[in-house]
């Protein structure tokens, strides 16, 4: 579960502060896919805000792709920011590396290979739009 | 597509033969929620009477939830806290509520007897014995429990204690939140009204000088700080009012925020920035 | 409303009704003492300090009476005034005034639900205060002296439907005027001078003008010993039976004279004094005689003034009820009127 809280004098915008705090969450693991937002109404009745802060955050959050709203229900997470942990950074680098070692002894160069992991990237994020922006 | 909860428009009045309000026009939008600001005196309670109907215009009409306001009583929808919190000393809490039951149609007993408790403040308590912060609860709960479309407050705030104002706070925000209420107040707190309302008016001199969305009337003005004359910095902007800081002069610009401006200073301007400036004697508005 | 009103104001109705009631109670104690007893026939004052149950009672009756002419006056000012100088001054006419209730219906419920039992409880008071005094004229005659009409003042507002009109006036007076200054006191100190003049002026100068008056003409004739007596020699139960509003002598163009009271000869100080040889008859012949001529110099004197006869005008006892209705009726009509305009005030009110 998620407790927000706004600093008044950060000089960021309060819903700002919403949307940055969530993504936090997300990250942190605080938040996973499936779990439900607190409603506006739980969220001013605790920070004294206009319910319409909470809304265009929750919608920014929408926008991003990371929230979805359920009419009659409310609004849920539907996406996580989790980056991998060690044990998966570690096992990608090694996968990583048999392929360079493989492109090597195929007699590919630098260049060819960066240019085969740039449109590998390019299929992969044109397909699903750019989640992370 | 706007709907428009409570519009004036053109509305004057006079006491013996002092102008309290003139030519005020305004339209207020479903689910917003406005802060009145103004000096003392300048017409803020005013105001709110003639929307309840406690006063006539002398010119102008005034219309609420479509209907123009007459002397037929408070528009039903519509609810009002005056400044003064009027309770009857005698009677309990409880029947304080049984008041709210008896003089209204449409009254939600369990919203209200729900935002008495939640004050901690008991039903047999006898008003007369209730702290400002719960005496205000209580005729915030009987305001409420009209379950308004729109709620006019008169200074909510004052004389209350940090905690009582964030609990005030706090349940008018839920109550917005919860059933879209429109809630109008005025007040003299502006670092609360900031997080609070999306919407301001000024008033000043009986005449509204301000009136549209926060975010856009602060990002409209901006504040300039430096010694000297301000007018060459300025461009087409419009200087609001100077006041001394402790950097030099500061000056309250309306309009776009220049590209460049050597020698001074620009920072965002404030809620209480832009209030301060227009609100004070040396302002050219 | 009916609920609100009563809570806002239970302690004032209570005190309203059981003040007047608590009167009547008091008025009907001292019928079980004074039933049956024969009039005194002495003035108020002289009952005082007489230690008799009679007497006890004739000065509690006399309270009580005292109490209800006063009521209207002291219910209007501290009743009718507060009823809504109270809300005003701590402001929370607002409260009432933002609710759902038009002004008509806030200002109304309260005028029914506080005034029309304290109202009703004056009209017990002033039936039974009836009953006590008059159902029979050996009833007590306390507060007022042997001769003193019930049409007239005390009495006649102290009893039947009077007083509870005039509560209805005073309470309407006392409203009107707390909405109209919107200043407690003043319009306590001005319903106190309104009532009191009203109290003042109506058995003074209205009252006998609600029907035309009897005329008892008294001849100039043998027995006539001045307008006083002549008045005052007819039986004296016929006298407490009638109200006389005016007496005059009359010329023979029926328009009536001035005589000061030391033109014609009054009686002579030259009473004839009893001889001691004379028997009793001879004295009550000389008496007589003596009576007799002194009255003709009288007449003559009069006569040669151009005066044709007496003249006593008067309102029979019987016309008690009708002046009470008529009298009930115009100050009802007056607290209509006052209420009525006091509902406009409402539309004044400032938060």
């Amino acid at each position: 579960m998620i407790a927000y809280r706004i600093d008044r004098h950060s000089g960021i915008p309060a819903y700002v502060q919403l949307v940055l705090q969530t993504k936090q969450a997300l990250r942190i693991g605080d938040l996973v896919v499936g779990d439900q937002l607190p409603t506006a109404k739980d969220v001013v009745g605790a920070l004294a805000i206009n319910p319409n802060t909470v809304l265009k955050a929750y919608r920014e959050l929408e926008r991003d792709g990371l929230v979805e709203p359920r009419p009659g229900l409310g609004t849920f997470v539907i996406a996580s920011l989790a980056k991998p942990g060690m044990a998966e950074k570690t096992a990608l680098t090694n996968e990583l590396d048999r392929w360079v070692a493989h492109g090597i002894a195929a007699g590919l160069d630098r260049s060819d290979l960066e240019a085969l992991i740039a449109s590998a990237l390019d299929a992969r994020y044109h397909d699903t739009g750019d989640i992370e922006r | 597509m706007t709907d428009t909860v409570l519009s004036m428009t053109d509305v004057g009045k006079s006491f013996r033969r002092n102008k309290v309000l003139e030519n005020c026009t305004f339209d207020i939008e479903r689910g917003s929620v406005t802060a009145l600001v103004g000096s003392n005196g300048a017409g803020k309670s005013t105001l709110m009477s003639l929307v309840v109907g406690l006063l006539s215009p002398d010119t102008g009409q005034i219309s609420v939830l479509g209907n123009q306001v007459g002397q037929r009583g408070i528009a039903s929808g519509l609810s009002y806290l005056a400044q003064h919190k009027p309770l009857y000393p005698r009677f309990t809490v409880g029947e304080m509520l049984r008041f709210g039951r008896s003089t209204n149609d449409h009254w939600d007993d369990a919203y209200a007897s729900e935002l008495v408790d939640a004050a901690g403040v008991s039903t047999s308590a006898r008003v007369k014995s209730l702290s400002p912060g719960h005496r205000t609860r209580v005729a915030l709960a009987l305001a409420l429990g009209r379950r308004p479309e729109v709620l006019l407050l008169d200074e909510p705030l004052a004389d209350l204690d940090p905690v009582a104002r964030r609990e005030v706070a706090q349940t008018l925000m839920r109550d917005a939140a919860e059933h879209g209420t429109t809630i109008v107040m005025s007040s003299h707190v502006l670092s609360e009204l900031a997080d609070i309302a999306d919407t301001l008016m000024l008033l000043r001199r009986g005449r509204i000088q301000l009136s549209g969305a926060l975010d856009d009337i602060t990002s409209e003005h901006y504040v300039l700080i430096g010694e000297g004359d301000p007018s060459q910095a300025v461009g087409d902007g419009s200087v609001v009012s100077e006041a001394i800081g402790s950097g030099g002069k500061s000056f309250v610009v309306r309009g776009n925020r220049p590209a460049s401006a050597p020698g001074w200073q620009v920072d965002n301007a404030t809620l209480d920035d832009v209030v301060l400036a227009y609100l004070s004697d040396r302002s050219a508005a | 409303m009916i609920w609100v009103t009563w809570r806002q104001f239970r302690g004032t109705i209570l005190t309203g009704i059981l003040t007047p009631l608590l009167i009547s109670a008091v008025m009907m104690a001292t019928t079980l003492v004074l039933d049956g007893v024969r009039s005194f026939g002495t003035v108020f004052f002289y009952c005082f300090g007489y230690p008799t149950t009679e007497c006890v009672a004739e000065t509690a009756l006399t309270t009580a009476s005292l109490a209800t002419i006063a009521l209207p006056v002291l219910l209007g000012v501290f009743v009718g005034v507060t009823v809504f100088s109270r809300d005003i001054e701590r402001r929370s006419h607002v409260l009432g005034l933002t609710q759902a209730v038009s002004r008509r219906r806030w200002y109304w419920t309260r005028i029914l639900v506080v005034f029309g039992p304290i109202v009703l409880a004056m009209g017990v008071l002033g039936l039974v205060s009836y009953w006590v005094r008059f159902r029979s004229f050996s009833g007590a005659y306390a507060f007022v002296g042997y001769f003193d009409s019930r049409l007239s003042f005390p009495l006649f507002g102290a009893a039947g439907i009077a007083p509870a009109a005039y509560t209805a006036l005073g309470l309407a007076v006392g409203s009107a005027l707390a909405l109209l200054l919107r200043n407690t006191i003043g319009a306590m100190i001005l319903t106190l001078v309104a009532m009191a003049a009203v109290l003042l002026v109506l058995p003074t100068a209205i009252r006998e003008h609600y029907a035309s008056p009897e005329i008892e003409k008294i001849e100039l004739a043998d027995n006539f010993y001045g307008g006083d007596s002549a008045t005052y020699s007819s039986s004296p139960d016929a006298l407490s039976q009638r109200w006389l509003i005016g007496s005059d002598y009359i010329d023979l163009n029926g328009d009536p004279v001035t005589v000061a009271w030391d033109t014609c000869p009054p009686n002579h100080d030259s009473w004839p004094e009893a001889r001691p040889e004379e028997t009793t008859a001879e004295f009550d012949a000389r008496v007589s005689a003596y009576d007799r001529g002194v009255a003709a110099e009288r007449i003559d004197c009069l006569r040669g003034l151009g005066i044709d006869h007496f003249e006593n005008r008067y309102h029979p006892d019987s016309l008690f009820w009708r002046f009470q209705l008529t009298e009930a009726a115009l100050c009802l009509l007056l607290a209509a009127l006052l209420a009525g305009v006091a509902a406009r005030l409402t539309r004044r009110l400032q938060p």
